[in-house]
């Protein structure tokens, strides 16, 4: 048995944060629903009832969860299923600032996708992400972002017949050279 | 019915036909092998392939993953105690058990037989009710449709998660994304926000790869994308399966799972996991050996593999007659339909040319049985090799596949963006322990279901209790109600039995 933490009003607005957003979110989207602009004709309902129906239940709920998370924050009851069998399926979180690290360096390669073409942005895209996931080994690295930029290129344009981006001057050269080798027109 | 069925096996025979369900079976094997990855991940990642193809083997390719999903999962669990998904937590108590006492070959011999029996009967049964299901469906209308819809959505609530209210959170934030874009009656924007992309609607593709694919991926990264238990490899790996008078003496294990997995796979939302632990947890409780399970018994493995693998077929086939997926494989299943422009239900059963591509699907699910049993005994030892690939490599090969399958949907970037979108979203419902599956269900089911609604208000002058006065509506309004109840009776009746223990931070309500 653990000792009992306190349980201050912090950790109470850090259970029902979720649900508040939620429900603010909710809120907003019920304003817009009420707004929605159509010729109205007897009786009959609009193109906001069904979503208004589903964002009603959305505010009520989140309010529920809202109010039981705060009340309840702390409490935490015996699971049926053994906790450390869980932990096999679902570890812990040990590594959340590389979750964000992991969706800037994607954002990144969308914006540079355009520009430098899909083989040299996957490239860069894979080794990052391979660092990321804590395969730090330069070289085989290094070896294996070509390896699957290559691959991804060959099944998807040769075999799946997809136009990927080949970026812009100079570096659609690359592209329109890689393509020409693998026999894409 | 078994010449159609037989028409069914001889395309499935075709080379291509053939070659995809292979294909199939190995992704499926090695995707609900590795911890992260997953059966659905599977189907979700196999569905840009398919675009091109024409529609069998489309779904031939995504059913055999999805059986042989619900397989796999069980020879690393024996073996190293590395259970791939979540259904195979159950493998661990007897199985791996069975294993350490000194007969892995024999566990993995069960494993095999009991995904061949619960396989092969419950597609059996299943084929057998599709034509009496199809001819129910025909006589649906409107509000029975809804209230099918309905009964479908509050069963997936009900099952989804420990937390009911995240569960209806989930739902809604589905059934939301499905109103975004143009409205079908009026023609009005609905939450498009002047942002051209959101006109044409948010695709299901993009929902399915963020929140399945992308999604997981962010959330084994944040978990630092490790396998628990690294002696892999080091066992030897052979199968040896039980004698006809070993399952001669467990027939009543074999029949009730048997049972249990093909009733429990028609319920939408009692997936594959959740049938695998209730098959384990009536074993427990009415088992002759109820009181020895857990020490490496027979029945301990017989009973979640059958449950989990005779799920399946429960799911294809309301899947095939209702157009209502049950599973995240399933809506993946029904995603492959729509994209090829085939809207599955009972209309399926009315045309020739579409009733041979139905016997096609259901001499697949045959097929994928036995072959996932075969590659199981034959191959077992190359396919566990899959867990030495490095986890950091992987998961950036899945999510090169998210982005340019989406991105190859309709060669268009909005929509690998969209993708990101979804896939954080995925990423934030894991961390807060939101369901997922209930968000996809909702995306999907939320147009059918809109359209029925908005249909009966109108056919009925807007009286909201046409849904509960016909027959078959009334019936499922009442189904849905008691699978609303479930989750709080269930609640009740932890709280009253489980010891409260030491508080922990973040504990949901």
């Amino acid at each position: 048995m653990t000792a009992t933490a306190p349980i201050t009003p912090l950790r109470r607005l850090q259970a029902a944060l979720p649900y508040v957003v939620v429900f603010a979110v909710g809120a907003f989207l019920y304003r817009t629903a009420d707004g929605f602009e159509f010729e109205e004709s007897s009786g009959r309902i609009g193109p906001g009832a069904w979503p208004k129906l589903i964002l009603v239940l959305l505010l009520l709920t989140a309010l529920w969860g809202a109010i039981s998370s705060a009340v309840h924050a702390g409490k935490a009851v015996a699971e049926a299923v053994n906790e450390a069998d869980e932990a096999l399926v679902r570890p812990p979180e040990i590594y959340p600032y590389l979750v964000w690290l992991a969706v800037g360096v994607t954002l990144g390669y969308l914006l540079l996708l355009p520009v430098i073409g899909f083989f040299l942005a996957t490239i860069a895209f894979v080794f990052v992400l391979m660092y990321l996931g804590h395969y730090r080994r330069p070289l085989p690295a290094a070896l294996l972002s070509v390896a699957v930029a290559f691959a991804f290129m060959f099944v998807f344009m040769r075999v799946v017949y997809v136009s990927l981006p080949a970026g812009t001057a100079p570096f659609d050269r690359l592209s329109f050279a890689l393509m020409a080798a693998m026999g894409v027109h | 019915m078994l010449v159609n069925l037989a028409h069914g096996f001889v395309q499935v025979f075709q080379p291509f036909d053939l070659l995809m369900l292979f294909v199939g079976l190995l992704v499926g094997m090695a995707v609900s092998i590795m911890p992260g990855l997953g059966l659905v991940m599977g189907v979700v990642l196999a569905l840009p392939f398919t675009y091109q193809m024409p529609i069998e083997p489309s779904i031939i390719l995504l059913t055999a993953i999805y059986f042989a999903g619900t397989y796999a999962g069980c020879f690393t669990a024996i073996l190293y105690r590395i259970p791939g998904e979540p259904m195979d937590v159950p493998m661990l108590w007897d199985g791996y058990t069975m294993g350490r006492r000194g007969s892995p070959a024999k566990a993995l011999g069960w494993a095999l037989v009991a995904a061949l029996i619960g396989g092969l009967v419950s597609s059996a049964v299943m084929v057998v009710l599709a034509g009496p299901m199809s001819d129910v469906a025909l006589k649906f209308d409107s509000p029975d449709y809804f209230a099918a819809v309905f009964f479908g959505l509050t069963t997936v609530v009900a099952l989804a998660g420990k937390s009911m209210v995240n569960s209806l959170i989930s739902l809604c934030v589905g059934l939301l994304v499905a109103t975004v874009g143009i409205d079908s009656i009026y023609g009005t924007q609905r939450f498009t926000f002047g942002v051209p992309i959101l006109r044409d609607g948010v695709q299901l593709v993009e929902v399915l790869v963020g929140m399945y694919g992308l999604g997981e991926v962010l959330a084994r990264i944040g978990q630092g994308l490790r396998i628990s238990h690294a002696e892999s490899g080091q066992q030897k790996v052979a199968t040896h399966l039980p004698s006809l008078r070993e399952l001669f003496a467990i027939k009543t294990t074999l029949i009730r799972s048997t049972i249990l997995g093909t009733v429990l796979g028609i319920v939408p939302g009692a997936g594959a996991t959740i049938t695998a632990f209730i098959s384990y947890g009536i074993e427990k409780q009415y088992g002759r050996r109820r009181r020895q399970l857990g020490t490496g018994l027979p029945e301990g493995i017989v009973a979640p593999q059958i449950g989990s693998t005779a799920s399946v077929a429960g799911h294809m086939i309301p899947l095939l007659t209702l157009g209502l997926p049950g599973s995240g494989a399933t809506a993946v299943i029904l995603a492959a339909f729509l994209l090829h422009g085939v809207q599955p239900g009972p209309m399926l059963f009315e045309d020739p040319s579409s009733l041979l591509m139905v016997n096609t699907i259901f001499a697949a699910m045959f097929a994928s049985v036995v072959g996932m049993c075969l590659l199981g005994f034959l191959w077992i030892r190359v396919i566990v090799k899959v867990l030495q690939i490095p986890q950091g490599v992987l998961s950036a090969i899945v999510v090169m596949f998210c982005l340019v399958g989406a991105y190859a949907n309709r060669n268009n970037m909005s929509d690998v963006w969209m993708i990101v979108i979804f896939g954080v979203l995925g990423y934030l419902f894991e961390k807060f322990k939101f369901p997922i599956s209930p968000m996809v269900l909702g995306a999907i089911l939320g147009p059918v279901g809109e359209s029925a609604f908005m249909r009966s208000m109108i056919g009925s002058g807007n009286d909201w209790t046409v849904f509960f006065k016909g027959p078959i509506s009334g019936t499922l309004m009442a189904g849905s109600l008691v699978a609303l109840s479930y989750p709080l009776l269930r609640e009740l009746l932890s709280a009253r039995r489980r010891p409260q223990v030491a508080p922990s931070a973040g504990s949901g309500p």
